[in-house]
């Protein structure tokens, strides 16, 4: 039984990440990709990809497509999460949640790369 | 949290293309390979484009899949879901982009298109009402209860423009303010889902898909001219938007948004529903009102108008599904807002049911003032086959046939009145070369004379004699006086009958002999159907030059009226010929044409 205005907010605030999960995206959105290949998956990318879209939602973190991609075909560096912000696409290496919410945080949120978690930083090792 | 929805429309089109065992298979096949805790799969109304039907639209990708059956479902479950690779080949290709999607809002069916009354349809779970209260649901309805008195919202809405949406464009604002004006007392809200026009099928779609709206509206309506009770009145033929009404009517009701008291403001309203049995008349307001009293549908005339003298003798007032579905958002987003879309005149958006002889079939919503060549070439596609779209007929059996040369026309109340035609409630069927104009206007006649009720002459007995002289041209029996009788009849129907249904019911013969004159005239004069579609003015014949004596037309004729030995020319007796057209069909030669 809803009897006052406050209570009906509080639906309408608890429903509408829902709803508006499901409103069109805009082209300039900021993708974050994780590769979710079969090794993938084995490596643990299916809990890095929950991890981020929690995260995404309770904080309400707008403009931003947390979603998964083919295989990354990097051996040895999964899992394998991508963002592609303003055109450019940054393929970050050997994945935990842990990082991966480092990443959004800073990269994504903020937008600064964390360089020592990216493809680029393990090739030079 | 779900990090994915499955979004599968649930609209009569794709339901009745197995929708219902896809949402099954999704779920089961989520389940076997364990991702029912992360993805959500949610049963939606129309997303509006239901040549491509059925349709599932995966988020956060956006990804837009047509045609889906139920075997495709294990496919897109594995691969998408699972190992994130979307199945391009089931992908709306309009959609894809090299190895990238589009969003749908770049697609030429939905780029020029405004939603406001189809706004959640295909976006929520119309069965939830927590998602539509997502959605600022019910949001309206406190903003009135608590912060606005009647007049205030009777402003709004004067202020907003708005005009009914079932086809005469009556303001909306104009009309609770007569019933507001009355006595106090027993008064009534009624919502007009009949939806009788063949080709229309905006409302049901509403219903389907965010009843919630149409729910929320009526309780606003209700405070602002005092009424406690609200009468639903849509047809049985619409099972899925019954069922899905009743619902959102307990929900709202356990919720305390219908019912006694609402939102502690004191403020008692209810809805109930009356089935309609899908007579046409009963669209007609007083029709209608004198249906829900139990009575046999028939209008009575006018005045008193319903805001006076309406259901049970009460003051009421009788909005179209659509014209509601607008309201909570002119509540919310105010008059300003409203009025920037569409024209001086005929302000917000229209919802135009395209069908016929078109690519996109489906609904779509456009702001008012888009032209029919906008709706019907950019949005629609233009005619399946590539050939010439030659007219478009608006507002039903009520409305009027409009020639191609006219599609720069922009589509509001004013402008299709002035070329014989009318908005209606939006059905837009598009004819291209082989459709015959005077065949078209006899089917809206055969229509509205089954569909007379019977009470007053002129329509009875008018409409039926309008049938028979346009039988008469379209068997080659009439002289060209017929013509002018006919024109004289149809003037006569309308303005002698009693409702809209006889006063409008010739517009479909004037609108194509004002049009289209040179076919009647090639029908009357020449006994000729230039279209091929009057089969009694039609002759089969065998081109002597083509034919090779295959005796194949022979064989397959089933009445035996082709003659002709092996390998020598073939001929048609045309006294025993029943113009079936199997032998064309069957021709490998081309030999055989209809002229
Ligand atoms: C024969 C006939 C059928 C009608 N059918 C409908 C209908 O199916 N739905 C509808 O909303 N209005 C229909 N109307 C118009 C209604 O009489 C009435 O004008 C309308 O419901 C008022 O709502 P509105 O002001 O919101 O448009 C019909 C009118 C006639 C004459």
């Amino acid at each position: 039984m809803i009897t006052n205005i406050e209570s009906l907010k509080k639906i309408r605030d608890q429903f509408k990440p829902v709803v508006d999960f499901r409103k069109e995206n805009s082209p300039d959105a900021t993708k974050v990709l994780v590769c979710m290949g079969t090794s993938g998956i084995a490596a643990g990318a299916r809990e890095i990809l929950l991890a981020l879209a929690s995260e995404v939602t309770d904080k309400q973190i707008h403009n931003v497509i947390v979603t998964q991609t083919g295989a990354a075909d990097i051996p040895g560096a999964e899992p394998v999460l991508k963002v592609a912000k303003n055109g450019e696409t940054v393929t970050y290496v050997n994945m935990t949640p842990e990082k991966a919410l480092r990443i959004l945080n800073e990269h994504v949120v903020q937008g600064t790369v964390v360089s020592e978690y990216t493809l680029d930083a393990a090739n030079a090792k | 949290m779900y990090r994915s929805h499955i979004l599968v429309c649930g609209g009569t089109g794709c339901h009745s293309s197995r929708s219902a065992e896809i949402v099954e298979k999704m779920q089961e096949e989520l389940a076997a390979v364990g991702l029912t805790d992360e993805v959500q799969v949610v049963q939606t109304g129309c997303f509006g484009l239901c040549a491509l039907g059925p349709i599932v639209i995966v988020y956060p990708e956006g990804a837009f899949y047509s045609h889906i059956t139920p075997e495709d479902v294990k496919e897109i479950v594995d691969e998408h879901l699972l190992k994130g690779r979307i199945v391009k080949r089931l992908l709306y290709q309009e959609t894809l982009d090299g190895d990238n999607i589009k969003s749908l809002n770049e697609t030429s069916f939905y780029n020029k298109q405004k939603r406001i009354a189809l706004r959640n349809c295909g976006v929520i779970n119309p069965e939830s009402i927590d998602e539509y209260i997502g959605t600022d649901g019910y949001l309206a309805l406190a903003k009135v209860l608590t912060e606005m008195t009647p007049d205030d919202v009777i402003d709004v809405m004067l202020k907003s423009g708005l005009r009914g949406r079932g086809g005469a464009g009556f303001p909306t604002g104009m009309k609770w303010n007569f019933a507001k004006a009355q006595p106090k007392g027993q008064k009534y809200v009624c919502c007009n889902a009949d939806e009788g026009d063949p080709g229309a099928f905006m409302d049901r779609s509403i219903l389907e898909g965010d009843p919630h709206a149409v729910l929320e509206a009526m309780a606003i309506a209700g405070y602002t001219i005092g009424a406690n009770q609200g009468y639903i009145y849509v047809r049985a033929e619409y099972p899925i938007a019954v069922k899905r009404l009743q619902i959102a009517i307990n929900q709202a009701r356990e919720y305390g948004l219908l019912g006694k008291n609402i939102l502690n403001t004191g403020f008692d309203f209810d809805i109930d529903l009356r089935l309609g049995a899908g007579a046409f008349v009963c669209g007609e307001e007083t029709a209608l009102m004198t249906s829900i009293e139990g009575n046999r549908g028939e209008p009575r005339p006018r005045p008193p108008f319903p805001a006076v003298k309406g259901l049970f003798g009460k003051p009421t007032i009788l909005n179209n599904v659509e014209t509601y579905a607008n309201v909570p958002r002119i509540i919310l987003n105010g008059a300003d807002w409203f009025r920037s879309m569409g024209t001086e005149k005929s302000t917000g958006t229209k919802v135009f049911a395209l069908g016929g002889k078109i690519k996109n079939t489906g609904l779509v919503e456009v702001p008012m003032g888009t032209t029919m060549r906008e709706i019907i070439e950019d949005i629609g596609g233009g005619a399946p086959s590539g050939k010439k779209v030659k007219a478009a007929q608006t507002g039903g059996p009520s409305g009027g046939c409009i020639p191609a040369d006219l599609f720069d026309t922009p589509v509001d109340f004013e402008s299709l009145q002035a070329i014989g035609s009318m908005m209606g409630s939006g059905g837009l069927v598009v004819m291209d070369e082989d459709n015959c104009m005077v065949d078209i206007a006899k089917f809206f006649l055969d229509f509205t004379v089954g569909e007379s009720c019977g009470k007053c002459a002129p329509c009875r007995i008018g409409t039926r004699r309008i049938y028979e002289i346009l039988t008469k041209i379209t068997e080659g029996e009439a002289e060209m006086e017929d013509l002018d009788t006919l024109k004289e009849l149809c003037m006569h129907v309308k303005q002698n009958s009693l409702c809209a249904l006889g006063q409008t019911a010739p517009n479909p013969v004037l609108s194509t002999m004002q049009y289209f004159m040179d076919e009647y005239i090639a029908h009357v004069r020449d006994k000729k159907c230039p279209t091929g579609v009057c089969q009694k003015l039609l002759q089969y014949v065998i081109i002597p030059e083509k034919c090779t004596g295959c005796t194949l037309c022979k064989r397959n004729c089933p009445v035996e009226a082709i003659d002709g030995k092996v390998k020598e020319k073939h001929t048609i007796d045309t006294s025993k010929c029943i113009k079936c057209g199997v032998c064309m069909e069957k021709c490998r030669f081309g030999a055989i044409i209809k002229q």
